[in-house]
């Protein structure tokens, strides 16, 4: 081995040995950690997906609607395709006293047509490819529709009027969606059996379905045919939107947390590559007396950076291939049942981000220090430490490139830049005042403290530099613990107790008395009931409108749904008008629109606009009196369109209506369930557990990276600390040889440490709670209460967590003779 | 008698304008082959200035130097370096070894930028004529003050330069290990017939060179 690969080997041996090498390599480590854990989750999920486009849909075509699909359609199609049918509705299904919402599906013969079911005889049980679909009067049910109900083998359940056995435990089936009613439990039943249950009424939620499969000239036909307008077709291309939507917010969240790591990881990396290549400058000085080339210099420090990418990064990807296997849970909740095995080329982006780390952030001092002049070694300075703007650049293009590898958009990449921009010059801005301020606090009699201050004041760059560093750590952990908790919380208060847990909709007209008394009986305060009629937008202001007049994908997907209206009197207090005045008593009968400013948003229209809708068959056009905003988040009954009472009396109508069920009157329900088979209820106590359910077990994923997150604001806080650590030592071994007690060296780097940790505190509570305040307002959309005492305790927080840093940093220093360091 | 070193008209200075600062004026030196010769004088003289000047670490604002046969004037510093490899060595009043490398690897390395073969061989030879071959896998922090100078002076002997310069050697030592680091430099000038260019303020230490130049102000006011 030459010298050059000595030295090398030295570099990285000092990942172990030296303090600064050894926070630099963490700093790698757990960024790469985070990366790799979400780029190998990520790549899994992209390609659970890809191999399930061909079977997502269980069929190559479904031509879905609201209303049953044409017996012509059916007819046409049934030449050239094989067809088969499903119905889709909600509905709440009773074993015992327990009842439960559940999403059913009737199946007809032949589903799925690609794809397969399986199922298993019960929970733990092995699972199989299912041969056929279930047997009339018997049901299959999902793992957690068999957990809620506390099912057993052959348990008889109540669906509707109707009493099926359970036989299977559904454990996968192809087409599932994440709509309201499939993310509900599944109940898979005959189709043959769906009449007896009476759930199929008039007005029902019911979505139809025909699956079709077959060549590609006979879907190209089929797509060319002539549907009814509340008909959609879905081909494998759509496949499953809602799965892309949940990978793609999960992968956000996730990307955040890793990019945050990358970013902590990077100003870790920077710091400890700033002070290791200013003791490398020796080093170099001596190499270069001796007549070493620089060339062979550099290139042993790039040999050896190399090689700590590959160590580091290894390790790194390590951790992050075992943690992406504990987020597979969340791979679960997006209805992805098996995902493909790792893929290792995903690990080489793990090692890139290792790279970019060193070559932009570690590279630029450690070259620089190459630099340094043979006289060197006569003179003891630092002349030729210059800076050159080419490294600067280099740094700036690392950090766009390692946040580019895992940002999944080009507007969070932004967003996170300006973010830390912001984030780092207010910091600096707050300390270089706080530091003014504390200014006189200097003279101060005691003289450890004189020292302390003294020493922060004197470095006012370093103390600048080092309480960004330390306060982006303390942000971060921050964010991390009190404000999300704050935030979370927040939210959660925004629902009082007694709001509306159950919704019945589907009530016919003639049961709209019985059902008040059937609940007065009771004691159940019924919330307002509203009529609730559907319709169709066929013209703006008289000019013909369809889906395709609007290139707005969401305007088009809305155009083509049915628009449930309602009309009222009285302005609910969860709405408030934005433009106009609510109607008063002689709008009554008058055709007039109440329009929710989404509307106005969709099809650009306002005051005084027209809109005629279809009311099966019958056409009606009405002028927009106002607009108002609702606030969807409050639970209540809410609709897009209203119109003053006595216009829509001829139109055929059904009700709905909402109220508050206490835990202690359950049983109400399954009476209910009897006596108004047809009224579907939805009970939003299992809805919001369920997304409660679900957003915990995000969260809890998402925990799993956060905690590298939460090690990177450590390791820049150790790295912070490192910054300047060998020109302290040879401060205090001086003090210590000037007469300073122990004790008051310590006074001093305490003082100094705790106003440091203090100072870096109190900054970062002041950002985290202004990060938390523009949360609450633009994300969350919840009141947000500034907490004093959060930021206090934050301020006496980080000097604590300062102090304890830097006394297990210099400590052995302390500890040292000082004629020891001062030989060194 | 071929000459080692030879300066003509030799100037530094640092600064510029108002602020510029004469370090060394019009110098002129010239060093025989295997010549032992001490610089004199007093903190700020510009001693160390010259010393660096004639080894090739730094470049005069004026004049001309000639080391072992090179015109340093029109070299750049990758081309200085490489004429002191080898033919160069150092001994410095605060040791100058590497941290990381062991007494053997800091001794190695200067037959290895030599580009001599048996790099091995050779320093463990050196650091055993120093009376540390049982120290060849120490690093510097391992041994006393002594110790380092004694592997620094391994270091330059190993490669059998043709010149020795040598700043303050004895400095940083008590005077006992000083008189023993003093006596094996000398014994090692005599063996291998190396030029020694000797910077020091220790006129007892000076007075065992062939020749003194005296510096004053940046004058060498005697040769």
């Amino acid at each position: 081995m030459n010298w050059r690969m000595r030295w090398a080997q030295h570099h990285l041996l000092a990942l172990v040995r030296d303090s600064e090498l050894r926070v630099l390599g963490l700093a790698l480590i757990c960024a790469v950690a985070a990366s790799s854990a979400v780029q190998l989750f990520g790549d899994r999920v992209a390609r659970a997906i890809g191999a399930q486009s061909g079977e997502s849909l269980g069929a190559d075509l479904i031509i879905s609607a609201r209303s049953p699909i044409d017996q012509n359609v059916r007819a046409a199609l049934a030449a050239d395709l094989e067809l088969t049918s499903t119905i889709h509705l909600p509905s709440v299904i009773w074993y015992g006293d327990s009842n439960h919402l559940a999403g059913l599906k009737a199946v007809a013969e032949g589903y799925p047509l690609k794809g397969e079911l399986r199922t298993a005889q019960a929970p733990l049980h092995p699972e199989s490819s299912a041969t056929g679909i279930p047997a009339p009067g018997t049901a299959w049910v999902d793992a957690q529709l068999w957990s809620e109900l506390q099912l057993e083998s052959q348990a008889m359940i109540e669906v509707g009027a109707l009493t099926l056995r359970v036989t299977r435990l559904l454990t996968y089936e192809p087409d599932r969606g994440s709509g309201f009613v499939d993310l509900a439990p599944r109940l898979l039943i005959n189709m043959s059996d769906l009449p007896g249950t009476g759930l199929l009424q008039p007005g029902s939620r019911a979505q139809y379905r025909l699956l079709a499969s077959g060549d590609e000239r006979a879907l190209a036909a089929a797509k060319a045919l002539d549907f009814s307008p509340d008909t959609r077709l879905i081909t494998p291309a759509d496949a499953r939107p809602e799965i892309r939507k949940a990978v793609s917010r999960a992968e956000s969240f996730l990307a955040l947390a890793s990019m945050t790591a990358g970013l902590l990881g990077a100003i870790a990396v920077a710091l400890c590559a700033h002070q290791y290549g200013q003791r490398l400058r020796a080093d170099v000085a001596l190499l270069r007396c001796l007549g070493a080339a620089r060339r062979d210099i550099q290139l042993a420090l790039l040999f050896s950076l190399l090689a700590m990418a590959m160590v580091a990064g290894g390790l790194g990807a390590a951790i992050g291939w075992s943690v992406q296997f504990l987020l597979q849970d969340l791979a679960r909740l997006m209805l992805l049942p098996e995902l493909p095995r790792p893929h290792l080329l995903a690990l080489a982006q793990s090692w890139l981000i290792a790279l970019i780390l060193l070559a932009g952030f570690a590279l630029p001092p450690l070259l620089a220090a190459t630099r340094a002049a043979p006289i060197a070694v006569l003179r003891n300075d630092s002349e030729g430490a210059g800076r050159r703007w080419g490294w600067q650049l280099t740094a700036v293009v690392g950090l766009i490139g390692l946040l580019a590898l895992q940002a999944p958009s080009l507007f969070m990449l932004g967003a996170v830049i300006a973010g830390q921009v912001v984030t780092a010059g207010l910091l600096a801005a707050l300390s270089l005042t706080i530091l003014l301020l504390i200014r006189p606090l200097r003279h101060s009699a005691l003289r450890g403290w004189r020292l302390g201050l003294g020493n922060l004041l004197r470095r006012t760059s370093l103390t600048i530099a080092q309480c960004m560093a330390l306060g982006l750590g303390l942000l971060a952990l921050l964010l991390l613990t009190v404000v999300r908790h704050d935030l979370l919380e927040g939210w959660q208060n925004k629902l009082p107790a007694d709001t509306p847990n159950q919704f019945l909709i589907n009530i016919q007209s003639d049961q709209v008395e019985p059902l008040q008394a059937f609940l007065t009986e009771r004691g159940i305060e019924s919330q307002r009931i509203w009529p609730m009629a559907r319709s169709r937008l066929v013209a703006v202001n008289g000019e013909a409108v369809d889906a395709d007049s609007f290139d707005d994908p969401e305007t088009q997907r809305w155009i083509n749904r049915d628009f449930n209206l309602s009309w009222a009197q009285q302005l609910s207090p969860d709405n408030h008008i934005t433009e106009g005045q609510w109607w008063g008593s002689e709008a009554h009968g008058q055709n007039l629109l109440s329009a929710e400013v989404y509307v106005q948003e969709r099809l650009g229209v306002g005051l005084g606009d027209t809109l005629s809708l279809d009311f099966a068959g019958t056409v009606r056009t009405f002028t927009i009196h106002h607009l108002r905003e609702v606030d969807w988040e409050s639970f209540q009954p809410n609709f897009f369109l209203l119109t003053p009472p006595g216009v829509l009396d001829d139109v055929p109508a059904t009700w709905l209506t909402s109220f508050y069920l206490p835990p202690d009157k359950r049983a109400a329900m399954r009476d209910l369930n009897t006596q108004f088979p047809a009224v579907t209820v939805l009970d939003l106590d299992a809805l919001m557990d369920q997304v409660r359910a679900i957003m915990q077990r995000i969260v809890g994923a998402l925990e799993m990276v956060f905690v590298f997150t939460v090690a990177a604001g450590l390791i820049v806080l150790l790295a912070a600390m490192e910054a300047g650590r060998h020109e302290r030592s040879r401060e205090i071994a001086l003090m210590r040889t000037l007469g300073a007690t122990r004790r008051e060296v310590r006074q001093a780097l305490l003082s100094e440490f705790a106003a440091l940790g203090a100072l870096s505190g109190l900054v970062a509570a002041i950002c985290a709670q202004a990060v938390g305040w523009i949360l609450a307002d633009q994300v969350f959309e919840i009141p947000y209460t500034i907490r004093w005492l959060t930021i206090a305790g934050s301020a006496v927080a980080g000097a604590l967590l300062v102090c304890t840093l830097a006394w297990l940093s210099l400590r052995p220093v302390t500890n040292t003779p000082p004629d020891r360091i001062l030989r060194d | 008698m071929s000459l080692a070193i030879q300066a003509e008209n030799v100037e530094k200075s640092v600064g510029s304008g108002s602020q510029r600062i004469q370090i060394l004026n019009a110098t002129n030196v010239s060093i025989a082959s295997a010549e032992a010769v001490a610089i004199l004088g007093r903190s700020g003289a510009g001693k160390t200035t010259l010393l660096s000047l004639l080894a090739g670490l730094d470049h005069p604002t004026a004049g001309r130097i000639v080391l072992d046969g090179h015109d340093l004037s029109g070299l750049d510093e990758e081309q200085r370096a490489r004429v002191r490899a080898g033919r160069v060595g150092f001994v410095f009043q605060s040791f100058q070894l590497l941290g990381g490398f062991t007494a053997l690897e800091n001794v190695r390395l200067s037959a290895e930028l030599a580009g001599l073969d048996n790099a091995r061989e050779r320093a463990v030879a050196a650091l055993e004529q120093v009376e540390l071959g049982h120290r060849l896998k120490h690093l510097p922090r391992q041994l006393s003050g002594g110790e380092k100078q004694r592997v620094a002076l391994a270091r330059a002997f190993v490669a059998e330069p043709a010149i020795l310069f040598a700043d303050e050697p004895t400095g940083n030592l008590d005077g006992a290990t000083g008189a023993h680091i003093v006596e094996m430099m000398f014994a090692l000038n005599a063996q291998t017939g190396t030029t020694l260019v000797l910077v020091t303020h220790d006129e007892a230490l000076a007075a065992r060179c062939q020749r003194q130049l005296r510096l004053r102000d940046g004058h060498i006011v005697t040769a």
